[in-house]
């Protein structure tokens, strides 16, 4: 009964977080979009973790209930923080080469002038 | 930051698409198969990997041939990163399908024409960056490597593709086993599977492209100072 209500309130926060995107669309850059992904991720599988963690004292869980409580949910958030760093340092790496980009730009026309 | 959401919006939905195959591809419910079990997850890593693979080859081919009409520079390069960024994908594939095969077929190398096949259809192309780096010229690299990169695609094709189906084979999708669908009787994969795909590719493009980048920024920098050298000594 506790999932179906804390699901509600993921829904309406995730709701919330899009409502927010929409108004603040044009005004984001690409690391405050990647952030908000992020965090939506996490919002999304933070009580699934938790149940993760509480696990029933009663019965012991094998593969069967994996997807349940079978611990499963640690093993993609563990995945999802190593993937969050190597896309955010991709993204760093994209920016990096941006400014070169642009400073060949400059060095060039000022070349030319 | 030199990021604008009009240019970029592509490897956002790379990563976006990436976290919803980790999400829903370790979390869904999968077609419950003898010998596979869980493993059947790996469809969304090992066989997207290899998709994504060929995808980035025949981009690869495509610039190849661009560059025999018109031998401009910057489409060699773009053959070559996006080659590289392929094989790395092929490498990754064997890799990880040497892992699921330790665990269902018992061995982490089986004598089956698929795995061979690909295996020679990876060194194929492994030997055009031997054959890149070995020639100084650039223009004669820049043809010789792209008739290459075009003889490899058509070996490859085959190879991955139409021999080891004309045999038998303990790989899906060979041996008239007709693809994944066999063992996926609800189409429920799929709606990981594509995706999966989609966003492989999508990352490596977006990784591809940043080398390419890179190369581009240099060579300008390397132009740049091999004219003030020339520039000054002609001054002297």
């Amino acid at each position: 009964m506790d999932t179906i209500q804390s699901q509600g309130d993921r829904l309406s926060v995730m709701a919330k977080c899009f409502n927010y995107f929409l108004i603040h669309k044009s005004r984001m850059d690409f690391h405050q979009l990647f952030i908000g992904l992020v965090i939506l991720c996490f919002i999304i599988l933070l009580p699934a973790v938790a149940s993760a963690q509480g696990n029933s004292e009663s019965q012991i869980e094998m593969a069967d209930a994996m997807r349940a409580n079978g611990k499963i949910y640690v093993v993609v958030l563990v995945i999802g923080i190593v993937f969050t760093g190597l896309f955010l340092f991709a993204i760093r790496t994209d920016s990096k080469v941006s400014k070169l980009e642009k400073e060949v730009k400059n060095m060039k026309i000022s070349e030319e002038s | 930051m030199g990021f604008s959401m009009k240019k970029n919006w592509w490897k956002l939905l790379g990563i976006a698409l990436v976290y919803y195959v980790l999400v829903a591809g370790l979390l869904m419910d999968v077609p419950k198969l003898a010998i596979l079990h869980e493993t059947i997850r790996n469809l969304f890593f090992h066989v997207a990997i290899w998709f994504a693979m060929f995808i980035l080859l025949i981009v690869s081919l495509v610039y190849s041939i661009k560059y025999l009409k018109k031998s401009h520079e910057f489409y060699d390069v773009v053959a070559s990163e996006f080659a590289l960024m392929g094989i790395f994908f092929g490498l990754i594939g064997i890799t990880t399908g040497s892992i699921w095969a330790r665990f269902t077929w018992g061995d982490w190398w089986v004598n089956d024409p698929k795995l061979n096949a690909t295996t020679i259809a990876l060194l194929i192309y492994l030997a055009y960056f031997v054959l890149r780096s070995s020639i100084a010229d650039e223009q004669q690299r820049g043809r010789i490597s792209a008739v290459y990169n075009i003889f490899s695609f058509a070996a490859a094709v085959p190879l991955i593709f139409i021999l080891p189906r004309l045999t038998d084979s303990l790989h899906p999708g060979n041996g008239g086993n007709p693809g994944f669908s066999a063992y996926d009787l609800d189409s429920s994969l799929r709606l990981v599977f594509y995706p999966a795909v989609a966003g492989w590719t999508l990352i490596g493009v977006w990784f591809a492209t940043l080398r390419i980048r890179t190369k581009k920024v240099r060579t300008i920098i390397e132009d740049h100072q091999a004219q003030d050298t020339f520039g000054g000594s002609i001054n002297k």
